[in-house]
């Protein structure tokens, strides 16, 4: 399509049905609230990092091998008296996309049109509240895996994670992995995503500000598609150029910082009480 | 002019002389470059897997593990397709691959799951790992130009089968996931199942029933098989689809040749000892006599029969426009490059990036800062001990109190302090601002140019590359470049406003051509008001903790062929007013509307063009992208009209040009929309004064001709009367001020 003929006033400028009313938000993508620092002072805030990523490895190995209503119920009672532990503000929880809300309406149909024992009847309907059971158990081990990680997020500065996993990958040097040389990436990585993040941002706004009129085939979008990765990655190698100068004008070795927090008695309560929850996933399943 | 004389320092004498270099057309390599024949070069002997990273590895396995994670996290927010997004997640991986050694992209996979573990939890880790080791092989089978086959097989040994395994070993260990996936698998089977007898395919519904309900009593060999199979055939799609975009990659943005400052040193002790044959770190005095450098694979001179001698305890300023060669320049000073003919001679090792040698600090101010929080980053890079006193250091530069400060969150000016600081905490001999103050703010500049200059009289000496002839006015002594040459300081003329102007080459004329004609009758009258802002505010991350208000009560109004210029500091809200102009962004108060309806992004009505162009670009070459949306006729129309030559330019390929020429490409780009108004994000940035004039002339031409508005945001006044007939200052998102550029200030 073109848009080579004269303008009138009401084509172009027409916006579409969804947007016309200009208030139905899009989610943007620096909304994401997920690995997104609050300041406190709470217990989980004065915690050290590493204990959280033990105990986040902990409690999803304990739902990924025993993934019982009761293993849910315990990560989603832990996770909920962690929440309010930290003191964390509402509002804080991620907006969901719109969409979500009718992927999780239809499977939930779909699971109660052919799920399993036991059935249920509402009048002539016959209701497989099996398969629901089934469903609500599959989504909310989801929500609870994404929960425990916006914990992290939420009560630990991204610069205190680095380190701490340079303390936790400590004894691997022993087998001769560089793990300095990993702490010293992933540390790059949490520095450079902000960056990354907001080139996407602009990218999809790029992407939209130039969208032709009228359809497009599936072909075009296609190839759309390809450059708009092949750009990004052109200007994320054009970007670590920059940064790999800026690396060698810094003499090109990488050290972490230094890991200065201490292991304290929450750390150990912490510690104990993921290990319990996840004995009584094992025990109760 | 002279021979380049082989002297005290043969190792960087090249032929006999320049010129005898040009006649013969000779493109002379550096040893251990890449071939200039555009084929590849010898594979570099690294070992894949042994021998730490360099500094570009490093770099590029942090930035495309990255874009992996970014991709995955983007699939959360597109309906039903998301899982596409997860399988583009393979690209950059496969891309590190085909360009690194194989611990690049093995580093890089590492890294990613564990970032992405903190953002996502366990799901995402799995997901990224497969993607990794997936990319890992057929980026590895591409470089190393292996066949297709070989690809599907390494990925096969390397990703398959322990997937296959660890799945069969989860599954074996938990039942209960097992049950309630195969359950989950069985429900959607029955509903698969009453579709197909509702079209009446009966005997297929039943023969499935017997297929599915052995695949799960068989599900130790199903399920790892199924596996199996699904990275096999992802293996042969990324071959067939993958490789040929790896290819132009190759051609369009080729790895970047194994760095070899001063290769004759190439174990300088970086603990700050002298480096090894008993060089002592000694960045300066340094002699340049009659340098020229070509760039690896470039048949054009970057610099030229340059010389230059830096003394001790000196302040040079290097002046000159966009692509003349400064940067070049300070590269060769600071023994990152060696030149191709002539010869450098110093006294001792710059030791570039070692205590006692030479700091650089470059462009972008964001690919500065290495560090998640300033104290990191002011000792990154550093040996464990002796620390170097942060605070002090901090304070030096004017940041004190900012140690925990999340270097994500400063300014352009800040950022480029911050990088100072963790200059001096080398205290260097010689430092050298790569055009530290082109992309930052007029008091971000004025404060770096002021700490320099404070540093230079601390007696460190100091190289500063700029375009701006004002920030060389306390320099001890300036050199100006034009095309690869140092200009005669005679020729020059003293430090003023336009003296440097004068001695250029007589430069294509694209302002002059394009300049505002004498202004027509027409355009004196009033025209029609087409945008109306009103009551408009904008708070990011609204209705959470980290709510900002970013705009407050803008009222705005935009006549046909009207130009405006938004100014501000960092943190006004002037980016945010752009975006919702262009529709990008909804208001969360007031409205935009365009003749008088809410402005829309996509409707072509209003363009954008953002600083950081290439992310507008989304076709391989010039006259390609411009095309997109429109016929050839109109981006030819367009491509004149930016004052780019539609039959040279046409069909070069977008990242072979410079950022300002892809600036003008995007501009074009919009062009070909005929849009009501332009909208264009520091069109200024990085640009020298003629670019920048020829850019405002197109803006005025535009403006006259076609009576599109034109609203640009900058933080940079330099030239603005030419930007527009308004000037609005934001500060903290409101508007305080509004006068004629042409008459104020």
């Amino acid at each position: 399509m073109t848009t080579t003929g004269p303008r009138r006033p009401g084509g172009i400028l027409d916006p579409s049905p969804a947007d016309s009313h200009g208030r139905a938000r899009k989610l943007q993508l620096n909304e994401i609230h997920v690995v997104r620092f609050v300041p406190g002072t709470s217990p989980l805030h004065r915690m050290w990092a590493g204990t959280k990523l033990v105990a986040l490895g902990l409690l999803s190995m304990g739902l990924l091998l025993w993934p019982s209503w009761r293993s849910i119920g315990i990560v989603g009672a832990l996770v909920l008296i962690a929440f309010l532990a930290a003191r964390l503000p509402k509002g804080i929880s991620p907006r969901l996309p719109w969409w979500l809300g009718g992927v999780v309406a239809a499977g939930a149909l779909l699971a109660l049109v052919s799920g399993g024992q036991p059935v249920g009847h509402l009048g002539s309907l016959r209701l497989g509240l099996g398969g629901l059971d089934n469903f609500a158990r599959f989504s909310m081990l989801g929500v609870d895996v994404l929960a425990i990680a916006a914990l992290l997020g939420w009560t630990t500065p991204l610069a205190d994670l680095s380190p701490a996993l340079g303390r936790l990958l400590g004894p691997l040097r022993h087998v001769r992995v560089p793990v300095d040389e990993l702490v010293g990436a992933i540390a790059l990585s949490i520095r450079c995503l902000p960056l990354l993040l907001e080139e996407a941002r602009v990218l999809r706004a790029a992407r939209r500000a130039r969208r032709p009129a009228g359809p497009r085939s599936f072909r075009e979008m296609g190839d759309e598609a390809v450059e708009v990765v092949f750009g990004a990655l052109a200007n994320a190698i054009r970007r670590a150029r920059e940064i790999a100068e800026a690396i060698e004008a810094r003499g090109g070795v990488p050290t972490v910082a230094l890991e200065t927090h201490r292991f304290g008695r929450i750390d150990a309560v912490a510690l104990v009480v993921s290990a319990m929850a996840v004995l009584a996933m094992a025990v109760l399943r | 002019m002279g021979d380049a004389t082989a002297d005290d320092a043969p190792r960087y004498s090249g032929p006999a002389s320049f010129e005898a270099a040009v006649s013969a057309g000779s493109t002379l390599q550096p040893a251990g470059s890449t071939d200039p024949g555009g084929k590849r070069a010898a594979p570099v002997a690294r070992h894949e897997l042994r021998g730490a990273l360099s500094p570009s590895e490093l770099a590029e396995a942090a930035v495309l593990g990255d874009l992996a994670l970014v991709l995955e996290v983007l699939g959360w927010f597109v309906p039903l397709v998301g899982a596409a997004f997860q399988g583009l997640a393979i690209i950059p991986f496969a891309a590190l691959a085909a360009r690194q050694r194989a611990r690049t992209a093995l580093v890089a996979m590492l890294a990613a799951s564990s970032v992405s573990f903190l953002v996502g939890g366990v799901g995402i880790v799995v997901q990224t790992v497969i993607a990794g080791s997936l990319g890992l092989a057929v980026g590895t089978a591409y470089r190393r130009r292996w066949n297709p086959a070989s690809a599907v097989l390494i990925a096969t040994v390397s990703t398959g089968i322990p997937v296959a395994l660890i799945s069969l070993v989860v599954e074996a260990l938990s039942p209960g996931l097992r049950r309630l996936a195969f359950s989950q698998v069985e429900i959607l089977w029955r509903d698969a199942r009453a579709g197909l007898k509702f079209g009446g395919a009966g005997s297929l519904a039943s023969s499935g029933d017997t297929t599915l309900q052995w695949a799960i009593n068989h599900w130790w060999f199903t399920v790892p098989m199924f596996e199996l199979l699904a990275i096999m055939l992802a293996a042969a799609i990324c071959a067939r689809y993958l490789w040929p975009l790896l290819a132009r990659l190759e051609h369009d943005s080729p790895a970047p040749a194994e760095a070899s400052p001063w290769p004759s040193l190439p174990a300088v002790n970086r603990s700050g000892a002298p480096g090894p044959a008993g060089m002592e770190l000694a960045p300066v005095p340094v002699e340049l006599d009659q340098v020229s450098y070509q760039y690896p694979g470039s048949n054009a001179w970057a610099i030229a029969q340059v010389s230059l001698s830096v003394q001790p305890r000196s302040f040079l300023a290097v002046v000159g426009p966009n692509g003349s060669g400064k940067s070049t320049l300070v590269r060769l000073v600071a023994g990152r490059l060696s030149p191709t003919l002539g010869t450098v001679r110093r006294s001792g090792d710059p030791g570039l990036g070692v205590p006692g040698g030479t700091s650089m600090v470059f462009q972008r101010p964001e690919s500065q800062v290495l560090g998640v929080r300033a104290r990191d980053d002011v000792v990154w890079g550093l040996p464990a001990s002796p620390r170097p006193d942060v605070g002090a250091l901090l304070s030096r530069v004017g940041l004190a109190g900012f140690e925990e400060r999340e270097t994500s969150g400063l300014s352009g000016g800040e950022l480029q302090r911050l990088a100072i600081a963790a200059c001096l905490a080398r205290q260097p001999r010689l430092l050298i601002s790569d055009e530290a103050t082109a992309m930052i703010d007029g008091p971000g500049r004025v404060e770096v140019v002021a700490l320099l200059e404070s540093l230079a009289a601390a007696g460190i000496t100091v190289i500063h590359v700029t375009h701006r002839e004002t920030e060389a006015a306390k320099a001890d002594s300036t050199i100006l470049m034009l095309a690869g040459r140092v200009v005669p300081p005679s020729a020059a003329g003293s430090q003023g406003e336009s003296g440097a102007v004068d001695p250029r080459p007589a430069r294509e004329q694209p302002s002059a051509s394009l300049m505002r004609p004498d202004e027509p009758e027409w355009s004196r009258q009033p025209r029609r008001s087409f945008l109306r802002v009103r009551e408009l505010g904008y708070v990011y991350a609204n209705r959470t903790p980290w709510a900002r208000r970013a705009l407050e009560g803008v009222d705005l109004d935009l006549r046909r062929g009207e130009g405006i210029v938004v100014t501000g500091d960092n943190g006004s809200g002037k980016s945010t007013l752009a975006w919702i102009l262009a529709g990008l962004l909804v208001p969360t108060e007031g409205e935009v509307l365009i003749e008088g309806r809410p402005v829309v992004a996509g409707t072509g009505a209003v363009g954008i063009s953002f600083q950081h162009a290439r992310l507008q670009l989304i076709r391989p070459t010039v006259l390609a992208d411009v095309s997109y949306g429109a016929d050839k006729d109109r981006a030819t129309a367009a491509l004149r009209s930016v004052g780019l030559d539609p039959v040279t330019m046409g069909p070069r390929r977008v990242d072979e040009l410079s950022g300002g020429e892809q600036r003008r490409v995007a501009l074009a780009g919009l062009l070909v929309r005929d849009p009501l108004l332009l909208v264009l994000d520091e069109p200024y940035a990085g640009l020298d004064d003629e670019a920048r004039a020829g850019l405002a002339a197109v803006l005025a031409r535009l403006r006259d001709e076609r009576e599109m508005a034109t609203v640009v945001v900058s933080h940079d006044l330099d030239n603005a009367d030419m930007l527009g007939d308004r000037l609005i200052t934001l500060e903290a998102g409101q508007v305080v001020g509004e006068r004629n550029p042409l008459s104020g200030s």
